[in-house]
């Protein structure tokens, strides 16, 4: 075996950094701060335009019908997977068909789990019509070939469980016959069953202490969205209308057929929904970007200062070195290497902290900023990772470049020590 | 003949003006000589000596190293000439902090590719200094003259034809002076050339031949006695 | 010596939270309305018995000064850390909903521990085994060539 050299060319950087703890500390800090939130923006704001486009892609509706006061509910749903239960009649689902430019309608019916098998919080089931279904039928056929029967569920991608298994709902057990994948919406934490199932789930919910599907209440009963609805009970519609027909059109169209405010019935455009997050996530994605570039020019800035400065300090230090022998060449790859290797330790190090403090943190980022976010593919990630890496490393070359290029002429070391001359 | 210096010249401006710091001076020294400069600091010594190291390229005039002319030379030649055959001691505190005193002594061991292990080398040298001791030991716990053998040791690391040295003397006591000394004439006596400036008149005893420095001109002195 | 104190108190921090932050700051989940504990209650009970363990190996980081024992101590901690991250992510679990706050804060806090434990020890150790004092040859050859200085 070769004996390791008692003292190589890389070393020599590596004392220089080592014997001046404190400045070496504090410029790693500094490039690592910059990585951390080059690569903890760009995964937060790349997860979020994944789960706004995956929300995009799974609300294939034009409109969603709701009740009056619950258009707030399901958007909650939707977006967050916050359970709710409410109900309006059925009898909607006829109106809205008659109407002319409607393609397809089908109904969906909510209903929040008292506690699920293992946990105590509530999850939202969804009911919905195998016939006339469009939203979420397309998106099972490949992990589900039949149809779902009634004591079939289908989970979301976040509700933990694998096919096969039992999960307790209202004492009633379900097998788990396809799990979805992640798509950053509510979905995610959201459970689907047949409307005979769900219906059946709704009177086991009323039974439990909440709202009930029988009409208990005279007063409430036909009011829509009310606590106690008739029988034949759905909690929205989802609606496409004809193409070359508007969202626009068609909302009003509903409302005025049925009368704004009177029918118990809110008309939303899905766009609207995917506008407020789309909004919401401009705003992020700018405000991300420009603290981005701020952060990387101001260490731009400093490095290449504290470069110049040290420069003058070790002016001393890199005549000796050319007294010694060493090669322009190679006094300017010696600073590349210090710079180098501060720059590339803050990037790992900056990096690796942002990947362990977000990932697995996916569920309560999302909570917290209650937008769709989906985390990226490995692959992606990992290309994430590799360009903020490239990004915050190159920081330490480029700031050194303009002292180098000082160092370029051979009079540069020597003038200096002559002092008064 | 090892080096030499023909008319010298290097020119800086102040305040818009030219002056010469090195006023047409010729210098050679052949093998085995002691040659000393003195002169008051000001007078263009060291631009002098860092023109024969080739650390500065004089405006006119000409040096040669072995029959090698500097002009013709690429940068990577000159400082492979500096690595090897050309000890350069520069003026002041020589010893790089952040490296071991072993690690200095080492250091031009480096910045070519070299197969053979310097460590025992050095430190055979460090010994000869006086300083095997203190080899492990950081530059900061060591005094003024044990840094000046310090850099001695450094130079001598590659077995150079020439050693020039910018006033080894400086900012010491006289005892540690003689001590100093003495070494370079025991170096002179083991066949290197030494090229010395200092303003330690002792030190001209030993030397073969005596120049003095004044506004860029070099005199040769005569030796009294 | 600095060594010595930073690893050792790391570690000790490091425990305690592994030990209580379950119970105390990023708490695991409740009892279920029927009193009966879930999974993730009994990671939370071996998350205190590997997190005291790692207390106790941090404190004799901070006793021994040998190198060596350190060295040990510091590998050994890297694996227990592995294991601070098995007890929810394999041996024994959590929560059956991503949404409940053992699999939203707790679990990923003692990720962040976890990982932070077995990086920095496996760290510290490759520091303590690279850690060498500097090797001065002791034989010095005697052929030198220089003539001796006279006293």
């Amino acid at each position: 075996m070769k004996r390791r050299p008692f003292l190589t060319f890389s070393d020599v950087a590596v004392y220089n950094l080592k014997r001046r703890p404190f400045r070496t500390a504090c410029l790693v800090s500094l490039v690592a701060a910059l990585a951390f939130v080059l690569f903890g923006g760009s995964l937060i704001t790349y997860s979020l335009i994944n789960g706004t486009e995956g929300l995009a892609k799974r609300l294939g509706a034009d409109i969603l019908i709701v009740p009056k006061g619950y258009d707030q509910m399901v958007e909650g749903i939707l977006l967050r997977g916050e359970p709710s239960t409410f109900y309006m009649n059925a009898d909607w689902i006829e109106k809205i068909s008659a109407l002319e430019g409607i393609r397809a309608v089908s109904p969906h019916l909510f209903v929040a789990s008292l506690n699920a098998a293992c946990c105590s919080v509530p999850i939202q089931l969804i009911g919905f019509d195998q016939e006339t279904d469009f939203i979420v039928t397309p998106w099972l056929r490949t992990a589900l070939p039949g149809e779902l029967g009634d004591d079939e569920i289908v989970i979301g991608g976040s509700v933990s469980g694998r096919v096969g298994d039992k999960l307790m709902f209202f004492d009633r057990s379900y097998r788990i016959a396809a799990k979805m994948e992640n798509t950053g919406t509510g979905f995610d934490a959201s459970i689907f069953m047949n409307m005979n199932a769900a219906r059946r789930a709704a009177g086991d919910y009323g039974a439990k202490g909440g709202p009930s599907l029988e009409g208990e209440n005279g007063e409430n009963a036909s009011r829509e969205g009310a606590s106690t609805p008739p029988e034949e009970s759905i909690s929205s519609l989802v609606v496409l209308i004809d193409d070359g027909l508007t969202a626009a059109g068609m909302t009003r169209k509903i409302n005025n057929t049925f009368g704004y405010g009177k029918s118990g019935i809110v008309v939303v455009p899905t766009k609207t929904i995917i506008g407020n997050v789309s909004g919401g996530l401009r705003a992020l994605t700018a405000f991300t970007a420009v603290l981005v570039v701020i952060l990387w020019i101001l260490s731009l800035l400093v490095l290449t200062i504290v470069f110049s400065v040290t420069l003058n300090e070790r002016k001393q230090e890199f005549g000796i070195l050319r007294s010694l022998g060493i090669t322009r060449k190679k006094l300017i790859a010696l600073v590349f290497l210090e710079s180098g290797t501060i720059s590339l330790t803050g990037a790992a190090i900056g990096v690796f902290l942002s990947a362990l403090l977000i990932l697995p943190f996916r569920i309560y980022i999302q909570e917290t900023i209650s937008m769709p976010y989906m985390q990226p593919s490995l692959g992606k990630l990992l290309a994430i990772a590799a360009a903020s890496l490239f990004l915050s490393f190159a920081t330490g070359p480029l700031a050194s470049l303009f002292s180098s290029s000082k160092m370029g002429s051979s009079d540069a070391y020597v003038v200096i020590r002559e002092g008064g001359l | 003949m090892i080096l030499e210096a023909r008319e010298v010249k290097k020119r800086y401006y102040r305040d818009g003006l030219p002056f010469y710091a090195v006023d047409g001076a010729s210098l050679s020294i052949g093998a085995g000589e002691f040659v000393c400069i003195v002169g008051r600091s000001g007078s263009g010594k060291s631009t002098f000596l860092n023109i024969l190291a080739g650390l500065l390229t004089p405006t006119s005039g000409s040096v040669g190293f072995e029959g090698q002319e500097y002009a013709q030379l690429s940068d990577g030649e000159l400082s492979r000439l500096r690595n090897t055959r050309l000890g350069y001691i520069m003026q002041g505190h020589n010893v790089l902090s952040n490296f071991t005193v072993l690690q200095n002594v080492i250091l031009p061991h480096v910045f070519f590719k070299r197969d053979d292990d310097p460590a025992d080398r050095a430190l055979s040298l460090l010994e000869q200094v006086g300083l095997r001791p203190l080899a492990s030991q950081y530059p900061s716990s060591l005094s003024g003259g044990e840094l000046h053998r310090v850099s001695i040791a450094r130079a001598l690391f590659m077995s150079p034809k020439l050693l020039i040295a910018d006033e080894p003397t400086g900012d010491l006591d006289e005892e540690t002076v003689a001590e100093i000394i003495e070494l370079f004439a025991a170096i002179v006596k083991n066949g290197t050339s030494v090229l010395m400036v200092t303003h330690n008149s002792d030190a001209a005893n030993y030397a073969d031949r005596i120049y003095t420095m004044k506004s860029g001109k070099l005199h040769p002195r005569l030796q009294d006695s | 010596m600095k060594n010595r104190m930073i690893s050792g108190l790391g570690a000790v921090v490091m425990g305690s939270l592994i030990a209580f932050g379950p119970q105390f700051f990023f708490e695991i989940c409740k009892p279920m309305a029927n009193g009966r504990w879930m999974k993730c209650h009994w990671t939370g009970q071996a998350e205190i018995g590997v997190g005291l363990l790692i207390v106790a190996l941090g404190v004799l980081l901070l006793l021994f000064s040998s190198e060596k024992v350190r060295l040990g101590l510091s590998l050994s901690l890297a694996f227990t850390g592995g294991l601070a991250l098995a007890f929810p992510h394999a041996l024994i679990g959590g929560c059956e909903m991503a949404t409940m706050p053992c699999r939203k804060v707790a679990f990923p806090s003692l990720t962040v521990i976890g990982v932070l434990t077995v990086v920095g020890f496996a760290v510290n150790a490759f520091y303590l085994h690279r850690k060498r004092p500097m090797q001065v040859p002791m034989q010095v050859p005697m052929q030198i060539p220089m003539k001796a200085r006279q006293s």
